[in-house]
């Protein structure tokens, strides 16, 4: 059984080896002990109740595979950022170059800095490990984090944004990065990327405070503003179905889109309800269709993925497996929710 | 003989040749009638004006052979830059961007459209049709309109400017302007010159950038063009630089050519000048070692000639008077022109 929980001490070792793993444009998770272990020690305060008043929590979770007792991948929300470091974006935007005398009309699309996403909450910091991209974990690790959210909107904000890596060729360059950023860094991508998840305050220091015109930049970095990675483009998609928007924000170095929602909109929030626990050894499966079920404790956190069967709209069976999994009991209310938005 | 005279509008016909032959790369000669005659008009009118401060009065000579009557070239200045239309360039500006932490020290240009000039005198419409004539004609068309500003200063701004034109590729096409103008005006070089020559220039703040733009994003050539002239200009360019014009960082915002300028008191062309009472006599060629402009100074019937004289004893032939239209006893203007 595979079952989300809040990152705990004693998973320092498992994710220094995730990290391993992570290769690079993964700024997220870098193979970088001190990194490590500043991120676990965030992630752990974030998780003691005392600390709920933190503005900017890291809210660090893990999939562990009960049977092998392995760590099967991470993911994480940021409660809110740009509150200490600044959060960079740029906007695409339009002037309208016009001369009535001259009969010319241009739209001219722009690119400007902002920091318009200050204080929203961010979905960050997803990784599944190989061995485990399959049986819908990505959808598992991906979707338990709205399901936290929906249970303690409180410690979020109302807005929430995910950052899509930005295209890259063959090679791993980002030609948006060869056409504009370069210029401005005189490093190199890989080391600019990896410098911004420690410390953002270079950024406002060494990039354009201008407005750029997009259309004086090479054909090659305009052709993938907003153009997401292939690697990435099923974890676009997924956020998409969940109901997430690309609304004309990109990365200052690759131009990866940023997806942006209400968290109260989105599919797995709105849609999630609550039923009560009944135990029982024999569970029969309504339909073939996964749901996703959480806890509603904040520290001990959970959340599975298993079909379900409802008596009725109140009530849910579970076996014993999944209960002690879920770390509930009969009569406990859980949330749960379809895992996947059903067809139109 | 060759003079430098106020134009006419019987000079009209000529002049659109020229228009013509300078293909619509200067904004100041579109080929375009009502345009040209509107500045001999502005020039016919300026020139009766009675002025005490410079406003919107502009000034236009050309060049004559007077054997053959043939107007070989024409140039101008602009009393007051911005009193009748907004004048634009761009300005290099350098940012500073710095990080301590990452050790990156980054010195970006940005060009910044501006309106610094407004208010300075311009000289403008440089053109000669013809590159075989003698290095003084160049002079006569460049230099005379210099004498005629230090003659009447309270006509003219103490800061004066002109602008350079821009280099052109080998398929006679400005790199500045396809890398930058044409995102912005959507037509070629030409038809943009033309068209701003001849509209009052109010669009161009409606249709060029209003953000600083980073120079490191240009492309290559469109950077390396930025402050460079014409390779057929630079004769012109270092006749302007030897007589105390300058660059300050300025740059056309169509074809990225240089902005010279220099304040009136620098100007050796201006300084330099002195006058002489006329004598009219014959003199014995070989004592003819000095080139210099010779003018009246007269408004309507300006008239500048370049002549060899002999600088211990200035005379002028009976012709050359007449051409001045003076006569023994009349005060001369002279500049000595150095040798080269």
């Amino acid at each position: 059984m595979m079952v989300i929980r809040p990152i705990e001490a004693k998973d320092g070792d498992a994710l220094a080896k995730l990290a391993k793993i992570t290769g690079p444009g993964f700024t997220s998770l870098q193979d970088n002990t001190e990194v490590i272990e500043n991120k676990l020690a965030t992630a752990l305060s974030a998780f003691d109740q005392p600390n709920q008043d933190q503005k900017d929590a890291l809210f660090l979770f893990v999939l562990e595979d009960l049977a092998e007792q392995q760590i099967a991948g991470i993911c994480a929300i940021e409660a809110a950022v740009g509150l200490s470091d600044p959060w960079y974006n740029f906007r695409t935007g339009t002037l309208v170059h016009a001369s009535k005398e001259l009969n010319v009309y241009n739209q001219m699309q722009t690119l400007t800095i902002s920091n318009d996403h200050t204080g929203y909450s961010e979905l960050c910091t997803l990784f599944l490990h190989p061995d485990y991209r399959h049986s819908k974990n990505g959808h598992l690790l991906s979707k338990c984090r709205f399901l936290f959210m929906a249970e303690f909107p409180q410690r979020f904000n109302q807005k929430l944004v995910a950052e899509m890596r930005g295209y890259s060729d063959e090679n791993g360059i980002s030609p948006f990065w060869e056409g504009l950023g370069k210029h401005f860094f005189s490093i190199d991508f890989t080391k600019a990327d990896q410098m911004s998840s420690i410390d953002k305050a270079f950024i406002a220091e060494l990039m354009p405070k201008y407005t750029l015109y997009t259309e004086l930049l090479p054909k090659s970095a305009q052709e993938v503003i907003a153009h997401t990675h292939q690697n990435t483009i099923p974890a676009r998609k997924l956020l998409e179905r969940e109901g997430m928007r690309y609304t004309g924000y990109v990365d200052i170095f690759d131009a990866g889109p940023t997806l942006e929602a209400n968290v109260a909109d989105i599919r797995a929030v709105k849609h999630s309800r609550y039923v009560k626990v009944q135990i029982s050894e024999t569970v029969a499966n309504d339909s073939n269709d996964l749901y996703l079920i959480s806890s509603t404790a904040f520290e001990n956190f959970r959340c599975v993925m298993s079909p379900i069967e409802t008596p009725d709209n109140h009530l849910i069976k579970l076996d014993a497996d999944t209960a002690q999994a879920l770390n509930v009991t009969n009569g406990s209310t859980v949330r749960i929710v379809p895992l996947i938005a059903p067809k139109r | 003989m060759l003079i430098l005279r106020p134009v006419r509008f019987s000079d009209l016909p000529a002049i659109e040749h020229l228009a013509v032959c300078a293909g619509n790369r200067l904004t100041t000669l579109p080929n375009n009638r009502d345009h040209l005659a509107e500045l001999i008009n502005s020039t016919q009118k300026s020139l009766q004006q009675q002025v005490d401060s410079p406003s919107q009065q502009s000034y236009h000579f050309v060049l004559e052979d007077t054997e053959s009557t043939e107007i070989l070239g024409i140039s101008g200045i602009e009393a007051n830059v911005g009193t009748t239309s907004p004048f634009y360039s761009f300005r290099c500006d350098t940012l500073e961007h710095q990080s301590s932490e990452l050790q990156i020290r980054n010195t970006i240009n940005t060009l910044t459209l501006c309106q610094d000039y407004e208010g300075a005198t311009r000289l403008c419409t440089f053109f000669l049709a013809n590159n075989e004539l003698p290095e003084y004609a160049l002079k006569l068309l460049s230099l005379a309109r210099l004498m005629f500003i230090g003659q009447h200063p309270q006509r003219f701004n103490d800061q004066l400017m002109l602008e350079l034109q821009g280099e052109i590729d080998e398929h006679k096409q400005s790199p500045f302007w396809q890398a930058l103008g044409q995102h912005f005006f959507n037509m070629d070089f030409k038809r943009a010159n033309y068209l701003i020559g001849i509209n009052s220039k109010g669009f161009i703040a409606d249709l060029m950038p209003r953000h600083p733009v980073y120079v490191p994003l240009l492309n290559r050539k469109a950077q390396q063009a930025m402050g460079k002239v014409r390779p057929d200009m630079l004769k012109v360019e270092s006749l302007f630089t030897s007589i105390g014009f300058n660059q300050q960082g300025y740059i056309s915002i169509f074809d990225g050519g240089p902005t010279l300028e220099a304040k009136t008191c620098n100007i050796s062309a201006i300084e330099q000048q002195f006058t002489t009472t006329l004598i009219i006599d014959k003199p014995d060629q070989a004592d003819l070692c000095q080139q210099y402009l010779i003018s009246n100074n007269q408004l309507r019937n300006y008239c500048c000639i370049s002549a060899s004289l002999n600088p211990d004893n200035i005379t002028l032939t009976a012709s050359q008077a007449q051409q001045l239209n003076l006569a023994a006893g009349d005060t001369l203007y002279l500049l000595a022109l150095s040798a080269n």
